[in-house]
């Protein structure tokens, strides 16, 4: 026994000598004469994080002279604590995703360089071809007028349906909800009760407590994010009341309910469901799951038209060298040309950030395959973006925890619970607002 | 009769299992359905068109290989690691007397509620510092000490009197001589369990491989997982083919360990 035990420590400290002489000479990477690497960090993982690759690898394959090292993280969470880890360290990448809350952060602490430079710069973009990038998207990227970031995967909200459930509720296929009050009609004609228990087994809508499908129902109600000082939230006006209200009679009432993060989608799938909301890119994971006839159509509208984009950008870190940054930018450019955006819609269903892009061969294909998918993407002639002052991140989670959560799960009173998310997110605003002045920014 | 009234027990404990193994067969389960099987309402119980695509495309669209290799080197150095490391330390911490020795033990104890996410960007930069970025030293290196084992083992050394310690040292046997010859030896169940919580725990480490790497070459399985379950939705038939095939080794493991592991305990009972 004695001698088992001491034998077998040796052997276990023997293995640990061993190994941590070995593994003191690996995991680096030898660098390539003459190639330039830029280190590409993204949230990009499953179907989209095939597409990009293999748009990255082609970018690769055609540049001789830049290496893009793409490095998934697999998700937007964990991709955010590396850059923002990164940056403190001083060690960034070449560049990253970027929603627009954290690239406010990483322009007040000087962390980014604008990409207008490289815009403006020798190998910049015409005026021409700015112009072709759809207006929305070069607004959604500027701060101050100055482009700091540049927009990479966005998508807009799209309305699925059930063709064969919509048929069977006595409702017309092709004419999917135009307003509010066909979307909660359709949604209570298509609700069954199928066994007679007094709870349906099929229902009209299903949707997950997102702040993306509030924001929309404010815009279309004639709302706005913030008040024309750009400084204080708007949306405790009578619109955010109405859309909020909307939200939980549709959602939670005798017409649909509300599931867990991307649960819906799935019940959606399996037939129980007649609509739901959900990105463009919500396509790519629902392909060849289910057993009907899928109708895709732009979001039902309110008073006005409005959609609200999403999906990230992409941003150049400052801090490392100019070759880097150069080639980082002609990645950028190539990835962002009509062509490889075009290529990319089509794989992933992100929408193309270029007008052009809508007249290649590929995309009017992909019109003709996917009915509907053409309204959807036009949108984007009228859409907006969620605010990008400092403070919004946090102004965010509390309208979808305070007020939306609230509304949605429990039986808060509208105007109280969005005046009271409100007036946390003004004191947060506020608060970065003193906090940059003190700064001097 | 006496088997009567272990009825409710057995119930209990049926269900206490059945509730345990639900979830393994339907990840089995889901790894065999093609894509629409999988949303089908209701739900089938087995793949009624068994099929290995998922594992096919699950494995090789991740390098799920090298993966491997790397959670077995880094759940191999972590297990051995501890083990010398909490022996070492719970040893000082039981049987010495040394200034603040009360108070070091209590600060490294505090330490245990300070949750990952707080020091996850200070480590990063400490991380950064000493150049281990992207390389095995930063995956293994700061786990090698795990608070919890060292408190564990602490607690099973304290129960061994110190006349022990006397009549070892009195008989001409060294310090550390009496850890390995007298302390290891009877705590040894205590030991199997650290050994069992450091390879989970390096097992199942996702979060702090994903930040301190950057290259597919030194990215263990739990990464190579969250690949298939994204933001906008989760590829389930891949994403449990490949769940299947990370836990299996673990399952195989405790097959073959079960029995040491049950003896180890059973041993436990006659020590003095």
């Amino acid at each position: 026994m004695r001698k088992a035990v001491s034998r077998a420590s040796a052997v276990i400290l023997a293995a640990l000598l061993i190994l941590a002489a070995l593994l003191g000479g690996c995991g680096r990477r030898a660098g390539r004469d003459g190639v330039v690497e830029v280190t590409f960090w993204h949230g990009m993982g499953g179907p989209l994080g095939r597409v990009l690759n293999q748009l990255i690898d082609e970018f690769n394959e055609t540049h001789e002279g830049i290496y893009v090292n793409s490095v998934s993280m697999g998700r937007y969470t964990a991709l955010s604590q590396k850059i923002m880890a990164a940056v403190a360290a001083g060690k960034p990448p070449t560049m990253a995703q970027a929603y627009e809350n954290w690239t406010i952060e990483l322009i007040l602490s000087r962390s980014i360089m604008p990409i207008q430079d490289f815009v403006d710069g020798p190998h910049g973009l015409s005026q021409e071809s700015l112009d072709d990038i759809l207006p929305v998207f070069i607004e959604n990227n500027q701060w101050d007028g100055v482009i700091w970031s540049f927009p990479f995967n966005k998508s807009v909200r799209a309305l699925y349906y059930n063709r064969d459930l919509f048929a069977a509720s006595g409702l017309d296929p092709d004419h999917p909800p135009a307003d509010w009050d066909e979307y909660i009609g359709f949604s209570r004609q298509i609700t069954r009760d199928e066994d007679g228990d007094g709870y349906p087994e099929i229902w009209g809508t299903s949707g997950q407590v997102t702040v993306w499908m509030f924001g929309n129902l404010l815009i279309q109600d004639g709302g706005e994010w913030l008040d024309e000082s750009g400084e204080q939230v708007a949306f405790n006006s009578r619109h955010g009341v109405n859309a909020l209200t909307f939200q939980r009679d549709l959602l939670v009432g005798d017409a649909g309910f509300i599931t867990q993060g991307f649960e819906y989608q799935n019940d959606f799938l399996a037939g129980k469901v007649g609509m739901v909301e959900g990105s463009t890119v919500s396509v790519a994971f629902m392909e060849g799951k289910f057993d009907f006839e899928l109708g895709i159509a732009a979001l039902p509208q309110g008073k006005r038209p409005g959609g609200t984009i999403a999906g990230t950008n992409v941003v150049i870190f400052d801090g490392i060298p100019e070759e880097e940054q150069l080639a980082a930018w002609e990645f950028i450019k190539w990835f962002t040309d009509t062509e490889q955006t075009a290529k990319w819609s089509d794989g992933t269903f992100y929408v193309p950030v270029r007008a052009s892009a809508m007249e290649t061969d590929l995309l009017k294909q992909k019109f003709i395959d996917y009915p509907g998918l053409q309204d959807a993407y036009r949108q984007l002639d009228y859409a907006s973006f969620e605010p990008k002052v400092a403070g919004w991140y946090a102004g965010r989670r509390y309208l979808a925890e305070r007020a939306i959560e609230s509304v949605l799960r429990g039986d808060a009173d509208v105007q109280g619970a969005l005046d009271k998310a409100a007036k946390k997110a003004d004191a947060e605003i506020a608060r970065l607002k003193r906090l940059q002045h003190k700064l001097g920014l | 009769m006496y088997r009567l009234r272990n009825i409710p027990v057995h119930v209990l404990v049926i269900i206490g299992a059945a509730s345990m193994i639900l979830p393994f067969f339907w990840m089995v389960s889901t790894s065999f359905k093609t894509p629409q099987e999988i949303f089908l309402f209701p739900p089938t119980w087995v793949a009624q068109n068994p099929t290995v695509s998922n594992y096919v495309q699950a494995w090789s669209e991740v390098p799920f290989p090298r993966y491997f290799l790397n959670t077995v080197i880094i759940a191999a150095c972590m297990v051995a690691g501890v083990i010398v490391t909490s022996c070492l330390a719970a040893y000082a911490f039981a049987k010495f007397d040394f200034p603040g020795r009360e108070t070091l033990f209590i600060t490294m104890l505090s330490m245990m509620i300070v949750p990952q996410a707080v020091y996850l960007v200070p480590s990063f930069i400490i991380v950064s510092a000493l150049g281990w970025m992207d390389t095995y030293m930063a995956l293994i290196v700061p786990w090698l000490a795990q608070i919890f084992s060292i408190f564990l083992l602490r607690q099973q050394f304290r129960s061994i009197p110190n006349d022990y310690y006397d009549a070892a040292l009195i008989d001409g046997c060294s310090r550390l001589g009496f850890l390995w010859r007298i302390l290891v030896p009877l705590s040894k169940p205590t030991i199997v369990t650290i050994g069992l919580f450091a390879l989970l725990g390096s097992w199942n480490s996702f979060i702090w491989p994903l930040i301190m790497t950057n290259s597919d070459t030194l990215r263990p399985i739990q990464v190579g997982l969250s690949y298939f379950a994204q933001e906008q939705g989760t590829e389930h038939g891949l994403m449990m083919a490949a769940a299947t095939f990370c836990v299996a080794p673990v399952v195989i493991i405790y097959f073959f360990a079960q029995k040491q592991v049950i003896e180890s305990y059973a041993k436990s009972g006659i020590k003095g």
